[in-house]
């Protein structure tokens, strides 16, 4: 009972540590930049975490991932941490009733994750106020940094299945 | 799905999104400044992205040297290029820059001088045996510069003009045991002749010969040139740091700090002309004469 709890929260601080280093080497300034283009690596870890665990467990580290990238963020403190909480609790609840866990169905949901926020993000700051140019930004910035990040889903992924399965596996002996 | 809905983990994910919602009205009321919750949360991450930052600094900037080196190389390159081209331009600023200080003093003497013409000169070499630091500068007789033609700086009188070529001229200095310039104090209107000695001129001092024995001339005293043909008056020459009686005790001496710096002098000005100039040493070169005239 206690090897259980303990694995538990080993698997859960992993998590939050992959998270929070995930944060910082987002924002170590040059790292990663490809075409003036950086990838937001703490949302698909939180995807991730919410395919192979639960839909209650992504919403909580959807919001953790959020609330990180808010504090880097140009919109409002909570925005990212709103958003990112809807999207990976629905990637838990389609990987529950509906779609398999796997690779494929995590670089979807990613993609589909930061397509929303991005989209929202630009409509927010600059769509909406009808800024000259405002288009390009989206297609420069928005669209590279969606596929860019999303190119990471599938090795954070494996990353995150592999925790879950070592301590699940700790759970069942 | 809809036991989801109805479970006490969704009322806690509501819970938080109502939390983020709350921490977005925050900010908006509080004008852009973190909430206490950003605040507590960056505590933790600032030192870490501080510290992965610097990493991520030196290990990119260790990589590039091997991964950069021929781009490095060909930037190097353009690089010298510019940093020579800069050189040249900053000697071109440099020599304008002068020109332009020299011009400044000129004007600024021209508008008391009226009548002084000037050229400037630089200092392009000096006597190394000299003992009264002589000097040649970079003007001759095509410039207009002609023998006598008396040389100074803004600070003072320097000294003459002993020799012309075509492009240079020797400049004899204030400190020459063999110059005489008429000379007189400003506070005391008392007249005498400056000469050098050995001894001053090794301490960058001359003298004022032949002052009169009952002159109340004192230490700080200016003096300036008396004018004549060889020098225009009112030049100034130095100050008085000492004052002692003559070696037959029937005048008065007065040891002078040349104003100009005339060991060091990098570029003076020759007056090739002005008023009452007559461009000949007077009859008894060497001699006072009796108006506080100058002879070379």
């Amino acid at each position: 009972m206690n090897t259980q709890k303990s694995a538990r929260i080993m698997k859960h601080a992993l998590y939050a540590l992959i998270l929070f280093v995930f944060h910082v080497l987002g924002s170590v300034p040059g790292l990663f930049v490809v075409a003036e283009v950086k990838p937001i690596l703490t949302i698909p870890a939180a995807v991730a975490v919410a395919m192979v665990e639960d839909e209650f467990a992504g919403g909580i580290y959807g919001a953790f991932a959020g609330i990180l990238y808010d504090m880097s963020g140009p919109l409002l403190f909570g925005f990212n941490g709103f958003v990112v909480t809807i999207c990976c609790v629905a990637a838990g609840l389609m990987v529950s009733n509906l779609m398999r866990c796997s690779g494929l169905t995590c670089v979807l949901f990613v993609f589909l994750a930061m397509i929303i926020r991005g989209s929202l993000e630009y409509f927010f700051s600059l769509g909406m106020w009808n800024y000259p140019g405002a288009g390009l930004v989206y297609m420069s910035y928005t669209l590279p940094t969606a596929l860019y990040s999303t190119a990471f889903a599938v090795p954070v992924f494996f990353l995150i299945r592999q925790i879950n399965r070592r301590f699940s596996a700790g759970k069942e002996e | 799905m809809s036991d989801f809905l109805k479970s006490v983990r969704f009322k806690i994910l509501a819970g938080i999104l109502a939390v983020m919602v709350g921490f977005m009205v925050m900010s908006i009321y509080t004008g852009g400044t973190a909430t206490f919750f950003s605040q507590l949360l960056s505590l933790v991450t600032v030192p870490v992205q501080s510290f992965s930052a610097d990493v991520a600094e030196n290990a990119t900037s260790f990589l590039d040297q091997f991964l950069n080196a021929s781009k490095t190389y060909e930037q190097n390159a353009i690089l010298r290029r510019q940093l020579n081209e800069a050189y040249d331009k900053l000697v071109d600023y440099d020599k304008i820059k002068h020109e332009n200080e020299q011009f400044r003093e000129i004007i600024g003497m021209k508008e008391n001088r009226g009548d002084i013409v000037f050229e400037t000169a630089s200092v392009i070499a000096r006597d190394p045996a000299g003992r009264f630091y002589g000097f040649t500068i970079d003007k001759g007789s095509l410039d207009g510069v002609s023998e006598l033609d008396p040389v100074m700086t803004a600070d003072g009188l320097v000294g003459y003009v002993e020799e012309v070529s075509l492009t240079s001229s020797n400049v004899k200095t204030i400190l020459d045991v063999t110059i005489n310039v008429g000379a007189y104090s400003s506070a005391t209107r008392d007249i005498g002749i400056v000469t050098g000695t050995v001894e001053l001129a090794a301490a960058g001092l001359c003298q004022v010969e032949y002052l009169p024995r009952n002159s109340e001339i004192a230490v700080g005293n200016i003096i300036l040139t008396s004018g004549g043909t060889l020098y225009p008056k009112d030049l100034i020459i130095g100050t008085v740091e000492e004052v002692k009686t003559g070696s037959h005790g029937i005048s008065m001496v007065a040891v002078l700090r040349p104003t100009a710096q005339v060991g060091t002098v990098k570029d003076v000005f020759v007056i090739t002309a002005f008023e009452g100039q007559g461009g000949e040493a007077p009859a008894g070169a060497g001699q006072p004469d009796g108006e506080g005239g100058d002879t070379p």
